[in-house]
């Protein structure tokens, strides 16, 4: 039961409420995972409503793209700055009203095993920048921020420059809607014939995203393998479990064949996505 | 605390509670049209509105979320009484079905009309993408878009919404929008939950957590010492009285199985107590307070459980026969706890195998017919358990008026209902009236009685008004849904494909009770033999209870199950024998005068008979099929992981039960020459009230807007036995349309007498005048000469419509996927729907109708199905998990062609719609999937697992 709402108007106000009412309360953007009796985790008594202290812009400077933590999905997915892949992610909400609510921060705060900007957002290297409960500022990678337990107040995402990146995110559900079995995105930058920076992410395989750390390994410096072998090996190092979703050797196969298949499409696609 | 925002343009300040809903603080300011599907999930859409210009959903926001920000409700789209172009464009699309959505797409859609370019399809179904819509299959909302594209610049603009079938004729037969649609998409007070008084106790349900039990005790005393708690109700202080819930005609051939509150539980979720307290808040709380000990059984939950010998019983309890008693009737090792069972007439049903009901028959000789054979084919086909899922789940309020009982219902079946209450409550029928409210969905599910006789109970025991209301979740484990069944098909055939012996055996699965455990699985042969003509032909039905959630009538009634069966086997065996599909389906089929006379053992409720059937539109359909798909042509993609395939399906239905269903219906003229039509029919937001109001305004030669209708009330109006088999426009119209002859003979009458001139003389002429040889007179004119002091009286006339031909309505479904090969994923490319509903008599709902029952289907095929753990609970009671269609599921290209064929025995020739359109999406997509990657999916829903599984990729 929810018996205050704050509305700090300055990042600072936010984090100092939220470290004096630890425990008790949390930040709020676009509220659809807060407020939806299908995926509120918590329940706080005190939230803190991020509207008035969140960036939404878009925007880009030498060092990448810069995208507010406040920006909603549909903002994402029809900005025409964003990378194509990033708008894709957006996308796989396939649900508009939804899209018009929940926010890029929410989306990585929630760190939810089908969060469909994620896998994107990590085979992008994204950078999160983050206000400090000691009222500091910080920059972290998106997987070290998910890996501690992401607490701090994401102020905004970067997307470094990284030229002649190809990339690539896709679903698979049931239906339009349906909440995500799967979710991956790969990428990588072409050297002549080889493979250089692959990342590779995966997500309903575990209870959060996982990024595919060995098999990015292995892909270093050589050609771009068949799909076969890619499947083969990503289906070594994923552990998923039987859910309603799927069975989980179904899930296995899946993220060997969908990692495999967005990797082949990274690589066919020969837009220069971050250049 | 306090927020400041814009409603509709205008500052307003709200006092809001800081974890209050949105919803519910915009419907404190008095906004309209907030609706409710999913229990504050964010994934029906019902409660949207605009914030700051995009569509949100009002149920997972927070009122404080809304300080400084501007909201748009429906209110801010109409303008008084006025409906703006977008809300026209609406009704006369035909898109405003049920209604409960529209507010909801209305808001969604509105930003693409004012938008300077014209929006693709794909804007707009991603507009109305967070939405769910479960009547119209979302494809005719983008030429509404268009329409009210083109009526924002010239407001005369009439679109293209759909074909005239009709020239010759006014309203039948064209399109004219519904007769309460602007009422709809202003979203003016409708339905239940518009007439639930502010004093209104409401009721709780507490359900069993098991799946078999006997209650062995039960302590309601401190949920009835609560201040604000009104009435505990268990099976100690219920009616003791055994009957079924399924609102059929009486004599019902549903068993009278279960008591409003058992001592025994059959599913979980089953009822074992009611609180009827002050508020919704309360009643949840006592429900708390109640404490019950159970004696756990073992459940059975599939079909092999239930038939296995030593399988534990579902039913123990004494039986008894209203008729047809048999002589060796044995009650002798009955558990009371178990409750009465009286069958109305015997249904051959055995309890001690937990066989609900069963019937075989066949005509010729299926042993000489296999015999015959070149080929003999035999496989098994499995559907799954799936819920109607109305957008508005079950709702009811009850309360006295003058020391009567009346009841507001979201119900199909007003009469049955009160017939039921009055046997429950021991009332005389006079003492209760049943107001049916517009319904947000129905599809079967509302044919029962589900929720309403607790209601009727407490508010005639306490004479307090009454509302309850089921949860999503409550919708899904104790509404109805449709009977799994598992087929065994056998067909013979020469190699030539020619059918020699065709057999069915079914076996359904009822769930605790036996709502529907014959008529339902019955209607999968008597709706799916008959299409293909062979002599030789037979079939075993058998119902088991279990404990699943209770099963029950569901849009098509069991007629898509049966379609799957029979139509898969035909193309199997089309491929055994090496023949196309399409041609072994066009060398069986059916055809205009042909006999069934497999019907002769396929009667329902009554011995049955061989017919005729007089107009069938399979012919055009397949031959149309053949061509717009390009059925010969093997498609290719540009991705080689991606395979293309084609299927097709024909299906049929009946249009409403002949000899047991009956309508009845009033026309009056009032004092200036406008009529007053009482209809009994059931108007579920599929048009009836429209088709009705049609034929008496051609009738009688007047505008639709001379003719007001009051339907479904049953102190208002007369009797119908409601809305399902598909009866409405044959039936309901058909007493509309006799009923506005009949006093069209009258009115003839007086004209003849005031005008002097024999009738012969006379001509009915538009806009309500008689037109003889020498003289005229006007309705206005009659109506003051009747109405007078020395009138002969109001004119009325009072009429049924009962009949004896099926009618039946045929489709064709034709439809071709996309399969990726290494995901398992199905896509749709096309679907075209051909449905020969007789004379479309209007057109543009008759279209709606075949998309939403086309799309429902898609959904129970591809992915909706309640999922149970091996105790029987469902796994996914909400319509996130269980999965809805959506707008992003539409075929990429999707069509419904009405075939227009004339009936004879149709009122204006028409035959019916809706359930039909249930049929063919299973069948089409798995032998287009089969088309695509060779592979026969034979079980619901055809999943990427199942299908990488039958390609042998797991
Ligand atoms: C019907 C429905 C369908 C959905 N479908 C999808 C889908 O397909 N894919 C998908 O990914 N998600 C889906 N979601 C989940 C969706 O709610 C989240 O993904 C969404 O992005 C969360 O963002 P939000 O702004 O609404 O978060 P909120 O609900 O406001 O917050 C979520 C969590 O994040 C924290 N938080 C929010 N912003 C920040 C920040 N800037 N810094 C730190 N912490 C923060 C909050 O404290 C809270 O714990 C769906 C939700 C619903 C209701
Ligand atoms: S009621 Fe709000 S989204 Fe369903
Ligand atoms: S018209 Fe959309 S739910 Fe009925």
């Amino acid at each position: 039961m929810i018996r205050e709402f704050h509305t700090p108007r300055t990042v600072d106000a936010a984090v100092a409420l939220r470290t004096e009412l630890a425990g008790k309360a949390c930040y709020l953007a676009g509220g659809t995972e807060l407020g939806s009796t299908a995926f509120r985790t918590e329940s706080p008594q005190e939230v803190i409503s991020l509207a008035q202290v969140l960036s939404t812009a878009i925007s880009a400077d030498d060092g990448g793209l810069l995208l507010g933590a406040g920006c909603t999905l549909q903002t994402i997915s029809v900005s025409e700055n964003v990378p194509k892949v990033l708008r894709d992610a957006a996308k796989l909400v396939a649900n508009r009203n939804i899209r018009n609510m929940a926010t890029l921060g929410g989306n990585i705060a929630s760190n939810k095993t089908f969060a469909s900007m994620l896998p994107a957002l990590v085979v992008f290297d994204a950078q999160l920048e983050l206000a400090d409960a000691g009222g500091g500022r910080s920059t972290v990678g998106i997987m070290t921020y998910l890996g501690r337990g992401g607490r701090e107040l994401i102020l905004a995402v970067r997307i470094p420059k990284k030229p002649g990146r190809r990339a690539s995110t896709a679903k698979l559900s049931k239906s339009a809607n349906d909440i995500a079995t799967l979710v991956v995105a790969a990428s990588y930058v072409p050297d002549n014939d080889r493979v250089r920076e692959p990342r590779l992410a995966v997500e309903g395989v575990a209870d959060h995203v996982v990024q595919l750390d060995s098999i990015e390994a292995w892909l270093e410096g050589s050609p771009l393998p068949s799909r076969d072998a890619i499947t083969d090996r990503v289906s070594d190092v994923v552990t998923p479990k039987t859910s309603i979703k799927g069975s989980a050797e179904f899930k296995t196969y899946l993220a060997g064949t969908m990692i495999a298949d967005a990797l082949h499409r990274a690589a066919a696609d020969t837009r220069k996505v971050n250049a | 605390m306090k927020i400041r925002l814009t409603i509709n343009g205008k500052a307003r300040e709200l006092e809001v509670a800081p974890g209050e809903s949105a919803t519910a603080a915009l419907k404190k300011a008095g906004c309209g049209g907030l609706r409710n599907g999913c229990d504050g999930q964010g994934s029906c859409g019902a409660c949207a509105v605009q914030l700051d210009g995009e569509l949100v959903n009002t149920c997972i926001l927070l009122a404080p979320q809304l300080a400084g920000r501007s909201v748009k409700t429906i209110d801010g789209i109409s303008h008084f009484r006025d409906v703006s172009p977008l809300q026209s464009a609406f009704i006369d699309a035909g898109v405003v079905q049920c209604g409960y959505c529209t507010p909801s797409m209305l808001l969604a859609v509105e930003p693409l009309v004012a938008q300077p370019e014209a929006p693709t399809r794909e804007q707009v179904m991603d507009a109305m993408s967070g939405v769910f819509c479960r009547c119209t299959g979302y494809e005719q909302f983008v030429g509404a878009v268009e329409l009210a594209r083109e009526r924002t610049k010239n407001p005369a603009a009439k679109g293209n919404v759909a074909k005239v079938y009709r020239d010759d004729l006014k309203f039948v037969g064209r399109a004219t929008g519904k007769v309460d649609g602007a009422h709809l998409a202003r979203a003016g007070k409708a339905y239940v939950e518009d007439r639930v008084d502010a004093d209104a106790c409401h009721i709780k349900l507490l359900r069993s957590p098991y799946a078999h039990a006997y209650i062995k005790s039960i302590d309601t005393s401190a949920a009835e010492a609560m201040p604000g708690v009104v009435m505990v109700v268990t099976h100690k202080n219920c009616p003791d009285i055994n009957y079924s819930q399924a609102g059929q005609g009486y004599p019902e051939p549903s068993p009278y199985d279960r008591k409003m509150f058992g001592e025994k539980v059959r599913h979980i979720g089953d009822r074992v107590a009611a609180v009827m307290a002050e508020s919704r808040e309360l009643a949840a709380a006592a429900l708390e307070k109640i404490v019950v000990e159970y004696e756990v059984l073992e459940p059975v939950l599939t079909i092999a459980e239930a038939s296995a010998a030593g399988a534990p019983r579902v039913h123990k309890g004494p039986v008894d026969f209203i008729s047809g008693t048999p002589d060796d009737l044995d009650n002798s090792d009955a558990d009371p706890r178990d409750g009465r069972i009286t069958y109305l007439f015997p249904i051959h049903a055995d309890i001690r195998r937990n066989i609900a009901a069963s019937v075989s028959g066949g005509i010729g000789d299926l042993d000489k017919g296999f015999a015959e054979a070149d080929v003999i084919l035999e496989r098994t086909y499995k559907s799954s358990q799936v819920q109607c899922t109305p957008l508005e789940p079950h709702a009811v309020y009850t309360k006295l008026v003058e020391g009567r009982l009346v009841v507001h219902a979201a119900t199909q079946v007003p009469w049955h209902l009160r017939r039921m209450f009055a046997r429950l409550l021991d009332l005389p029928e006079n003492r209760i009236r049943v107001i049916k409210e517009h319904c947000g969905g129905a599809f079967g599910a509302k044919q029962d009685m589900v929720l309403e006789e607790i209601a009727a109970f407490c508010t005639w025991t306490t004479g307090r008004p009454v509302s309850h209301r089921f949860t999503r979740e409550e919708e899904f484990v104790s509404s109805r849904t449709r009977h799994p069944i598992e087929f065994q098909v056998k067909l013979g055939a020469k190699k030539d494909g020619k059918l020699t012996a065709v057999y069915m055996g079914v076996k359904a699965n009822t769930g605790p009770y036996g709502q529907h455990c014959l008529t339902v699985p019955m209607n999968a042969v008597s709706k799916s033999l008959p299409l293909f003509l062979c002599d030789n032909a037979g079939f075993d039905v058998v119902t088991y209870y279990s404990n699943i959630p209770p099963a029950g009538a569901y849009q098509g009634y069991g007629a898509p199950q049966g379609a799957f069966a029979m139509q898969m086997a035909m193309a199997e065996l089309a491929e055994e024998l090496g023949l196309g599909q399409l041609d072994i389906v066009e060398m069986n089929r059916v055809g205009e005068g042909s006999w069934l006379e497999i019907l002769r053992c396929l009667g329902e409720g009554r011995p049955g008979k061989p017919e005729q059937v007089f107009s069938c539109g399979l012919k055009t359909g397949l031959a149309l099929g053949r061509e717009m798909i390009e059925w010969d042509k093997k498609e290719t993609h540009q991705d080689p992981d991606i395979a293309i395939g084609k299927g097709l399906a024909i299906v049929q239905q009946g249009s409403g039960l002949p000899g047991l269903d009956a309508s009845n219906a009033t026309v009056t003229m009032f004092g200036d020459g406008t009529f007053m039509l009482l209809s009994g029919g059931t108007d579920l937001g599929t048009g009836l009230d429209t088709v009705s109001t049609k034929f008496v305004a051609e009738t009688l030669c007047v505008p639709m807007e001379a003719v007001s209708i009051i339907a479904a009330d049953t102190d208002a109006t007369p009797f119908d036995v409601g809305a399902y088999a598909s009866s409405g426009t044959y039936y309901s119209g058909g007493a509309a349309l006799n009923a506005a002859k009949g006093l069209k003979n009258i009115i003839l009458d007086i004209a003849s007498e005031m005008l002097g001139e024999p009738v012969e003389h006379l001509d009915m002429l538009y806009p309500g005048i008689i037109k003889g040889k020498n003289k005229q007179v006007t309705y206005a004119e009659i109506a003051h000469e009747t109405q007078s002091g020395v009138g002969c009286g109001q004119l009325t006339f009072t009429s049924n419509f009962t009949g004896e031909a099926p009618s039946f309505p045929y489709g064709t479904h034709f439809c071709q996927v996309a399969v990726n090969t290494r995901t398992g994923n199905v896509k749709l490319q096309k679907y075209y729907a051909f449905q020969d509903s007789g004379t479309p008599i209007n057109p543009e709902l008759a279209n709606g109708q075949t998309f939403g029952g086309v799309l429902k289907t898609i959904g129970h095929s591809l992915f909706e199905e309640m999922v149970l753990d091996d105790e029987g609970r469902c796994l996914n009671p909400n319509l996130l998990e269980y999965i809805v269609p959506m707008s992003g599921d539409v075929p990429d290209d999707f069509r419904s062609i009405l075939v227009h064929t004339d009936e004879p025995f149709g009122p204006f020739g028409a035959k019916s719609i809706s359930e039909i359109a249930c049929g063919g999406a299973a069948p089409a997509i798995a032998t287009a999937i089969h088309d695509a990657v060779g592979v026969w999916i034979r079980s619901w829903p055809f999943t990427p697992e199942k299908l990488l599984r039958a390609m042998g990729k797991l």
